[in-house]
């Protein structure tokens, strides 16, 4: 008897008579003889429960993370704090092991809590509709640009213009996802003074091409927060679908970007409250106007009645998806992000409305810091001079690879390289939250104070 | 209706305790579309005690594996262990940025790594990548990776993606989100893909057959291996669903079946939790002809050292960020190693035993729709109950048991003849002594229904709401 099967010999000797066999093998009657594996598989014996974790703590101290080093690394993943109430409740396991509510009956406590982060998290987004179903930020522009393919498929060309200031991995994701419509990417370019996206560039693109939608990110992929009313205005004007990529904590400080007319709303959920987990899983964002409901994707939480007509949270307006329209759903998506939805509602119910705003202030505030600071170095010159949130790009003087890998023996992830913007070499992109603390802050401008001297 | 978190809110109270001592400027920055003090969001402003015990109630109105029996067709609802939720949660990996130098993440690329190569041998592949985030996003990168085989190295415009009518709806859907049209082949009168239909639809538009095997129906298409020879001999590629794989670890393996191209839903088979919907994982592997084509970056080894691989020539590029869903499959990387090759293979037969045998107790009652062995789940005929096969399994709920799939409800799809047909997947997990409870509670309920069927019509009568009817129209 090995793992985790239930059954003694005597169980099984019982169960084979009823079914009127002799033997377990006669069970797999069916399965072709040429087919059948006449060896054992070829994996490891196995692990007693110690043995396992001795082998997963190996593993994982192979693995510097990042209570170990400073982290100064975002790239649309970031080292913000997970409160343990998030996984106090997440790791129960009424949530943690239970189906898609398919049988709302006895489902109503999870109902509630997803139909809760479709609440809490329209507030964030400014738009009414939101799903819990994109499997992180990438594939949420992506479900969006698809969603801007169906909708205006009959009024435009298939052509899909986006930012280039988005990033870089969500561009590659963008086009594996559009490969199959054969819809046709165009960039659009940014201002290489503020880092912000080129207006008029954006605006000719749009007269000319047609395109069924526009992306862009905000703040950018240089952490340049973007003028999202302008770009709002400039594609309703054309009846373009503006489809934005947001982080969402940036909405402690901002206005929302439904506000501002963004038509669907998309992002990485990871900052409220989801560990880094080397970057999934995650949580994709997605949000629209109710006029575009039928067009989203994935699960959808609503109030029906009970037949004593009292109301209920259901899965609603099913027959977008899959299980029931088939070939015509508008997406594929089945199993999705459910636990980490339920993981940001309970962290945006944790902040609340005044600590959401005293979080996104200290992010803000203590990139001001560093960067001020960082700036006062000799040769040391930011890239853009748009406005920033929590992340910055700056030039330095010396090979990039250098000051990262000098950072990195003093325990610190000095920020993500960029290889080449507009041909300015030796790019940094460094990126703060509130976990580090002015001595932290402070410690690594005296270090690469050090390595340039 | 319990009050949400939002009816909770107070003013000035909180929960949190965010502040630093040295960065406390209240000062609002001088930023395009900054929001004033006096514009709020709309969150609530509850206290901690308040946030633990909402959601603590509202999870005490939900129903998990660890409830109670779980016999949802198709979605393998096994026991979840313990101690892979506890080693996923290490912090070497739980607290690991994805964007880290290389080489301080060789505990992940070791454990990518690693875990491709066990699950290339379970599937009888050649290589995998771990990146696909869900069952269904498998199957979109295994449908990308047959676009761009036919593009890049058979130069041919094929169109079409043939799927069984008993398939799961992710496949339909996979396939024309891709662009392709879906061509549906019928299952004949034993439960299986009707092969002259098959061969009849086979052109040079066909560029895959996409197969669950065991299909939905808890069959196992015995003709596989012709099947494979007509689509191969077509120049046509065959995906494997990977759904039901619980039915035959080590017994037989997609890879030896034919199949090029293949997923495994690691919360089904490999035991990681639902989560209520997800996240799961879907890894999709193929043969050695195709691995060019897996998402990037997989991960690889050059003597000792482990690496993430960007460089695979004919790659579809990235089907999501980073590299998969790390916390989820280091549970499913725990399952194997716990398992073990033989404990694998049990998990199939006791699998396959608890199907056959609940089929078996519950003949009377509810007669199988195909009168043979089944697999992991038993497919049965609700149409001889005197009530809705709906109804009748909602009562199920107030005795503690997670009602079967039915059309509908559940995760698969029946043609209109098998409109009442419930499918019955118990798992390994479940023991004889939970089996036999089941089934006489069916009987009970049948009893039940003799004596008052308007209350079995109206079933569940335990909950904190009664039975909301099938696709009840929404209240706006
Ligand atoms: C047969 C089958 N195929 C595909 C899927 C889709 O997998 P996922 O939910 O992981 O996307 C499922 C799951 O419900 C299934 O049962």
């Amino acid at each position: 008897m090995y793992g985790y099967n239930t059954l003694n010999n005597n169980d099984k000797k019982l169960m084979l008579k009823e079914i009127g066999l002799e033997t377990i093998n006669s069970l797999f009657q069916d399965i072709p003889e040429p087919i059948r594996m006449i060896r054992q598989l070829n994996l490891p014996q196995p692990y007693s429960e110690w043995a396992l974790e001795k082998k997963l703590v190996n593993l994982a101290k192979n693995n510097i993370h990042t209570d170990e080093y400073f982290c100064f690394l975002g790239g649309g993943y970031y080292n913000h704090f997970v409160p343990a109430v998030v996984d106090a409740i997440v790791n129960r396991s009424e949530f943690l092991t239970s189906y898609t509510p398919y049988q709302p009956e006895m489902s109503q406590g999870l109902l509630q809590a997803l139909y809760e982060y479709q609440l809490l998290m329209a507030k964030i987004t400014g738009l009414p509709i939101v799903s819990s179903s994109s499997y992180d930020g990438a594939t949420a522009l992506a479900d969006a640009a698809l969603m801007c393919d169906s909708i205006q498929k009959e009024n435009k060309n298939q052509k899909l213009l986006v930012a280039k200031s988005i990033w870089p991995q969500y561009l590659e994701v963008l086009k594996t996802y559009m490969s199959g419509r054969k819809i046709e990417i165009e960039m659009i370019d940014y201002d290489i003074k503020t880092g912000m996206l080129n207006f008029d560039e954006l605006r000719n693109q749009i007269q000319q091409e047609n395109p069924v939608g526009f992306l862009f990110q905000s703040p950018n992929a240089f952490g340049i927060i973007e003028d999202i009313a302008k770009v709002t205005n400039i594609c309703n004007n054309a009846k373009v679908i503006s489809v934005l990529s947001f982080n969402p904590l940036t909405i402690g400080l901002l206005k929302t970007p439904g506000e501002l007319g963004v038509d669907i709303v998309t992002g990485e959920g990871q900052p409220l409250g989801i560990h880094l987990n080397a970057g999934g899983s995650s949580l994709g964002i997605l949000s629209t106007h109710s006029k575009y409901r039928q067009y989203i994707p994935g699960r959808l939480i609503g109030k029906v009645k009970d037949i004593k007509g009292n109301p209920a949270y259901s899965l609603v307006f099913e027959n977008r998806e899959q299980h029931v329209a088939r070939e015509k759903a508008n997406t594929n998506i089945c199993s999705n992000q459910a636990l980490n939805s339920i993981k940001s509602a309970i962290f945006l119910s944790y902040v609340g409305e005044t600590g959401f705003r005293k979080l996104a202030m200290l992010n803000y505030e203590k990139t001001q810091y560093l960067m001020n600071n960082l700036l006062k170095l000799k040769d040391v010159e930011l890239v853009f001079n748009g406005m920033v949130f929590n992340e910055f790009v700056i030039k330095f003087p010396i090979s990039v690879k250098i000051i990262i890998e000098k950072m990195l023996s003093k325990k610190i992830f000095a920020g993500i390289e960029y290889k080449n913007i507009s041909e300015i070499e030796n790019t940094l992109l460094i990126s703060v939250t509130e976990k580090l603390d002015k001595g932290d802050l402070d410690y690594y401008i005296s270090s690469l104070k050090e390595i340039l001297a | 209706m319990t009050p949400t978190i939002l009816d909770r809110s107070r003013n000035n109270v909180s929960g949190h305790q965010i502040f630093d001592s040295y960065f406390s400027n209240s000062q609002l920055p001088i930023i395009k579309g900054i929001r004033d003090k006096d514009m709020k969001l709309g969150l609530p402003e509850v206290t901690e005690v308040e946030i633990i015990r909402h959601y603590t109630n509202l999870t005490n109105d939900a129903f998990g594996v660890d409830n109670g029996t779980y016999p949802l067709g198709s979605c393998t609802m096994k026991y979840n262990p313990k101690r892979n939720d506890k080693l996923s949660q290490l912090a070497g990996f739980q607290k690991s940025h994805p964007l880290q130098p290389k080489k301080t993440l060789n505990g992940l690329w070791q454990f990518m790594y690693e875990m491709q190569i066990y699950l290339a041998e379970l599937l009888g592949m050649d290589a995998f990548s771990l990146q696909p985030a869900a069952g269904a996003h498998g199957e979109l990168a295994g449908i990308y990776i047959i676009q761009k085989y036919f593009e890049a190295e058979r130069k041919e415009q094929r169109n079409t993606i043939l799927v069984a009518d008993s398939a799961h709806g992710t496949n339909p859907a996979s396939a024309s989100m891709a662009g392709f049209e879906c061509k549906i082949i019928q299952t004949d009168k034993q439960g299986l893909m009707d092969i002259e239909m098959l061969k009849k639809m086979l052109d040079t538009n066909v560029a895959a057959l996409m197969l669950t095997n065991p299909s939905t129906l808890g069959l196992f298409e015995k003709n596989i291996i012709e099947i494979a020879k007509l689509i191969h001999k077509n120049g046509s590629l065959l995906y494997y669903d990977g759904a039901n794989l619980n039915a035959i670890m080590g017994i037989t393996r997609p890879g030896d079946m034919g199949f090029d191209i293949a997923h495994i839903n690691t919360h089904k088979t490999l035991s990681t939790p639902h989560g209520g919907g997800g996240p799961g994982a879907g890894p999709v592997g193929v043969k050695q002809f195709l691995r060019s084509y897996l998402p990037i970056p997989i991960a690889d080894k050059n003597g000792e050292i482990y690496f993430p691989n960007y460089k695979l020539p004919n790659t579809i590029g990235r089907i999501k960020a980073n590299y998969g869903h790390i916390d989820v499959l280091l549970k499913a990387y725990c399952y194997i190693l716990t398992n073990g090759p033989q404990g694998l293979k049990e998990t199939t037969e006791n699998a396959v035993l608890n199907a056959n045998y609940l089929q078996i107790k519950l003949k009377e009652i509810l007669p199988p729709v195909f009168n043979k062995l089944c697999m992991h789940e038993c497919l049965l005929n609700g149409d001889i109950l005197k009530v809705s096969a709906y109804t009748f399994v909602k009562r199920l709920i107030d005795y503690g048991i997670h009602p079967p799939t039915l059309v509908g409800a559940g995760c698969v799809y029946f043609s209109d003849d098998l409109g009442s047909a419930i499918l019955m997947e118990p798992t390994e997990t479940e023991t004889k002594e939970t089996l036999d409870e089941m089934v006489m509670i069916f009987r009970q309920i049948l009893d039940e229904v003799k004596e008052n069927e308007d209350f079995i019509k109206n079933a569940p009568h335990s909950k904190n709401v009664s039975q909301i009817p099938f696709m009840a129209q929404e209240i706006i």
